[in-house]
């Protein structure tokens, strides 16, 4: 009875279809609200503004700027709207905040915690992958040149500072485009997040270039070159090296387990990728996590199983919102035929 | 990646929840049609929060469960005010046409022949 009525259904739209011409478009009828142009001019200028300002000061990192950036970003792509949208958002971007803050307290206090540091476990676990070698030390010892800057440290040290300004502008642009995609995007990530945040907590890693630091006692191999500023520097963004590096002494030096660079990394064209449809694409996008992946492993800041994890959390992620939106709106449905009958 | 909305319009709403209404079967035929789609992740199904509050809560509970509300803003209203249509409607019709333009919704569930000389797609 469903599928007849549901055939019928389709049939007096396809005939409501036929019937298009001589029929009035909604956009002719409807204007646009008068403010969408005043929007689109003041993102623009925002678009421009941020431009201008990652060339010549530097990339915007900092939590409390990132913040700003985007309070901004949101302010010039909410002009307009209704009231109720603007409460919407004002308690979306608490959330947010809030998400963030948990984050970096959390991160922070991570090394403090009295659980004990793997060292030799993640470097094992390498070894075991690569057949004995240690993939830090060998790639370092093939393509890093101390004093030649080559091409591939530009691209590995842009693709490591993507993880900074990615995820944060796919989530402006869909907090201000959809907020039903932004809810999705939003409700993975912080599972995201609340994974890798009790995985600093239990397992605080330490990083290949502190294992191998003549600064701390581990020494498992030769000290690694740590310089993910390089390429970037010639690349001429002094500015952003010097706020990276500013940010980094607030960070927890060993929370190297899971990786997030290497998880963001997979998370947004994993997000993005039902929406590209040539599979050459999809292949080139997906190719993203493993150039990064592939950089932190050159930098020497973390273990490839770092990574491995770090994308093994996403799937985690994404399996359990997946499957729990199917449920819901499988349970509504049944609720609903349930009444209809 | 968002599925397109079917807006369900409060001639629809009125009579999928009154069983006596002259249009009842038709309208829980279509509507069980649209939860299909709904449940395979097809369409959305929405409807302005103002007509949603005309149906008994237990009714939206359980029929309506898989409908989101649209809350109609104040300045949906008077843009609906100042419409210059070329035919005449309702100007509650009129704010649904706000809304559908404000919302990018394509479609519409009613039984209002309003709709027909607008091209959406109207299920009834």
């Amino acid at each position: 009875m469903l599928m007849e009525a549901a055939d019928s259904s389709t049939a007096s739209v396809g005939a409501a279809q036929a019937a298009d011409e001589g029929r009035h478009h909604i956009r002719h009828l409807v204007p646009h609200d008068p403010l969408f142009v005043v929007r689109i001019v003041l993102m623009s200028i925002y678009g421009l503004v941020y431009i201008w300002w990652f060339r010549s000061r530097g990339l915007i990192i900092d939590r409390i700027s990132v913040g700003i950036s985007v309070g901004i970003f949101l302010s010039c792509a909410f002009v307009g709207k209704p009231w109720r949208r603007w409460g919407i958002l004002v308690v979306d971007a608490a959330l947010y905040a809030t998400m963030w803050f948990c984050y970096e307290m959390t991160r922070g206090a991570g090394d403090r915690l009295g659980f004990p540091y793997q060292v030799e476990a993640p470097r094992n676990i390498d070894r075991f992958l690569f057949f004995g070698t240690d993939p830090n030390v060998w790639i370092q010892q093939r393509f890093y040149e101390p004093n030649d800057i080559r091409w591939y440290d530009g691209v590995a040290s842009s693709t490591y500072y993507t993880h900074f300004i990615v995820p944060v502008i796919a989530m402006a642009v869909l907090w201000a485009t959809s907020r039903v995609q932004w809810v999705r995007f939003m409700k993975r990530f912080a599972s995201l997040l609340l994974m890798g945040c009790i995985m600093f907590v239990v397992m605080p890693t330490v990083p290949p270039w502190m294992a191998s630091s003549r600064k701390y006692d581990y020494q498992l191999f030769p000290p690694l070159a740590r310089h993910t500023g390089r390429g970037f520097q010639d690349l001429g963004f002094h500015g952003f090296v010097k706020g990276w590096q500013q940010a980094l002494d607030w960070g927890n030096a060993v929370a190297a387990m899971p990786s997030l660079h290497t998880a963001f990394s997979l998370f947004v064209p994993a997000f993005f990728l039902p929406m590209i449809k040539p599979v050459w694409l999809k292949a080139v996008v997906l190719m993203f996590p493993v150039v990064m992946l592939a950089s932190l492993v050159y930098f020497g800041e973390h273990w490839v199983i770092d990574g491995i994890i770090g994308a093994v959390v996403v799937g985690v992620s994404f399996l359990f919102w997946n499957r729990v939106e199917r449920r819901q709106r499988r349970v509504r449905a049944e609720r609903a035929l349930a009444s209809v009958a | 990646m968002t599925p397109p909305t079917i807006l369900l319009d409060r001639t629809f709403l009125a009579a999928l929840a009154d069983a006596s209404h002259e249009h009842a079967d038709r309208a829980g035929e279509r509507y069980a049609a649209l939860v299909q789609r709904y449940r395979d992740h097809e369409i959305r199904l929405r409807a302005r929060q103002d007509h949603l509050a005309e149906i008994d809560q237990s009714v939206r509970r359980t029929l309506l469960a898989p409908v989101e509300r649209i809350s109609v803003a104040r300045q949906f209203r008077r843009q609906a005010d100042r419409l210059d249509l070329p035919f005449g409607v309702e100007p509650d019709v009129a704010v649904t046409l706000v809304v559908m333009r404000r919302e990018s919704i394509a479609g519409i569930a009613s039984f209002d022949e309003s709709f027909d000389q607008v091209a959406v797609e109207r299920i009834s």
